[in-house]
């Protein structure tokens, strides 16, 4: 057997190639290398995995014209351009060049297997995160009524970050919040390991720096690769970190993961400016309504209070004059019974005394009586005794020289004057005969 | 006599009395006393007179 050459060689495996397979095949193979050559042309492989190992690949050539237009529809579809780590489905021609060997010349790319790739890979990020209990871990933390003091993550030179800072730095009601940049790559490759860094140097900033929250904001620009924000790892630093992390990464199709672990989710950072206001306003509002309420009950317990000290006050009078009322009365009654007793006693002295009186007058009246009675009897003796009346009843009295016949010692011849009632008789004494 | 006090010429009536029922004195002389004793009577009557009246006033006016 002549040997054959290497063209000769290759050349028949072209031809046996053309010969034993289609012309076209669908394949699934995940992108690996990714290249963009200046002449438009993208160069990569499709490689088949199990976990890290790599059990098959091959070389795929995307020409300038296919590629633009199947990237184009990739990206407005998927959201995304081709990049590597991305499963797609693809149409390829097994080609096989004799100076460059096997490889395939991608036809056409299937957006949406690798929107339902995105997707599937996507749930099993969040069920993972469900399972470990990462999803509303950030959102336990509480986050301060007002949010005074923030670090940022994002890119310095974003449309996004810029307006963010004028519209907390210019707000009306001159509301002043502190902020500080971690400045991180918010997409790209890279992205996801910038991002987290930035986290790590917050973190290590937090004693110093005691920040309220974090804010992640992304603004502007292409709705393109928001895959950094489906990653697992940053959504698991998102979730454990210390304190509240709120997003603002500016995408509208749909939630990103970090979005689902973050403490507080909004759509766009203008939304976030808005959301930390807010935390002012509402407190503000809140103390304007606690004031006017102070105000307001302040008000009506000091109505109430003069209310209460009015009637009070009224019935301390009432009570007094009623008290006093019958203080007079019993006064009126005391006084009346002191009089009437008085009185009694007066006209029980007035009848003492008028008995008193006319007792006096009685036994005065007695005792002239008594006088006149023992006068009438003296007059009666006198009468008797009166030497007239006696005569009258026919007696006579004898007399010596002034002396009673009875009581003179008489002797013969002397002179013996004898009275009767009409008669002065002279006699001389002739025989004296005792008895 | 008519100087004297109820009291004295009570007692001096007594005291008449007393001489007249003794008898000791003369008949003029016991005339006298009879008519000095009439007086007094007299006299002590009318005291006890304007006396009452006196009285009666008094208590009248009361």
């Amino acid at each position: 057997m002549t040997p054959k050459s290497i063209v000769e060689l290759n050349q028949l495996i072209q031809a046996t190639l053309e010969s034993e397979l289609d012309p076209i095949y669908w394949v699934v193979g995940e992108i690996s290398d990714f290249r963009q050559a200046p002449q438009g042309h993208a160069y990569f492989e499709l490689v088949e995995k199990q976990g890290n190992q790599v059990l098959a690949k091959i070389k795929a050539n995307l020409w300038q014209f296919t590629y633009r237009t199947v990237a184009a529809r990739f990206e407005s579809i998927t959201g995304s351009g081709l990049k590597n780590g991305m499963k797609v489905l693809a149409q390829v021609a097994v080609n096989f060049h004799p100076l460059y060997g096997l490889s395939v010349n991608v036809k056409d790319i299937d957006p949406s297997f690798s929107l339902g790739e995105r997707a599937r890979i996507r749930q099993e990020t969040i069920d993972r995160l469900t399972v470990e209990g990462l999803i509303r871990l950030n959102a336990r933390h509480q986050l301060p009524r007002v949010i005074q003091k923030i670090a940022i993550i994002s890119s310095p030179t974003a449309a996004g970050y810029g307006d963010f800072i004028n519209q907390i730095e210019s707000n009306p009601e001159n509301y002043q919040i502190y902020h500080k940049l971690y400045p991180s790559m918010m997409q790209g490759n890279e992205a996801v390991t910038s991002l987290i860094n930035s986290l790590k140097s917050i973190f290590a900033d937090l004693d110093q720096l005691k920040p309220d929250a974090v804010v992640i904001i992304r603004g502007g620009g292409a709705q393109l690769d928001l895959d950094c924000f489906d990653d697992y790892r940053l959504a698991v630093a998102i979730a454990r970190f210390p304190i509240p992390v709120l997003t603002g990464i500016g995408h509208e199709r749909d939630q990103s993961i970090a979005d689902l672990t973050a403490h507080t989710q909004l759509k766009t950072p203008t939304a976030v400016a808005e959301f930390l206001l807010a935390s002012f306003r509402e407190f503000e509002e809140n103390l304007n309504l606690a004031l006017t309420r102070l105000d307001r009950s302040t008000r009506f317990q000091l109505k109430n209070a003069e209310a209460k000290l009015n009637q009070l006050s009224h019935q301390v009078k009432a009570t007094g004059d009623s008290r006093i009322k019958l203080e007079s009365e019993k006064f009126k009654s005391k006084a009346e019974r002191i009089i009437s007793s008085s009185r009694n006693k007066i006209r029980i002295a007035e009848n003492n005394l008028a008995s008193l009186e006319k007792s006096i007058l009685k036994g005065m009246l007695q005792f002239i009586r008594t006088q006149e009675q023992e006068l009438q009897s003296k007059s009666v003796t006198l009468n008797q005794l009166d030497p007239k009346s006696i005569f009258k009843r026919g007696y006579t009295r004898s007399e010596v020289e002034g002396i009673p016949v009875d009581l003179a010692k008489l002797k013969v011849g002397e002179t013996l004057l004898t009275y009767s009632e009409k008669q002065k008789i002279e006699s001389t004494i002739t025989k004296i005969e005792s008895k | 006599m008519n100087n004297l006090k109820y009291d004295e010429a009570m007692n001096r009536l007594e005291l008449i009395l007393s001489e007249l029922e003794e008898g000791k004195k003369s008949v003029d002389e016991l005339s006298e006393l009879v008519k000095e004793a009439s007086e007094l009577v007299k006299n002590c009557k009318a005291k006890l007179k304007s006396t009452e009246e006196d009285i009666l006033k008094a208590f009248e006016r009361a």
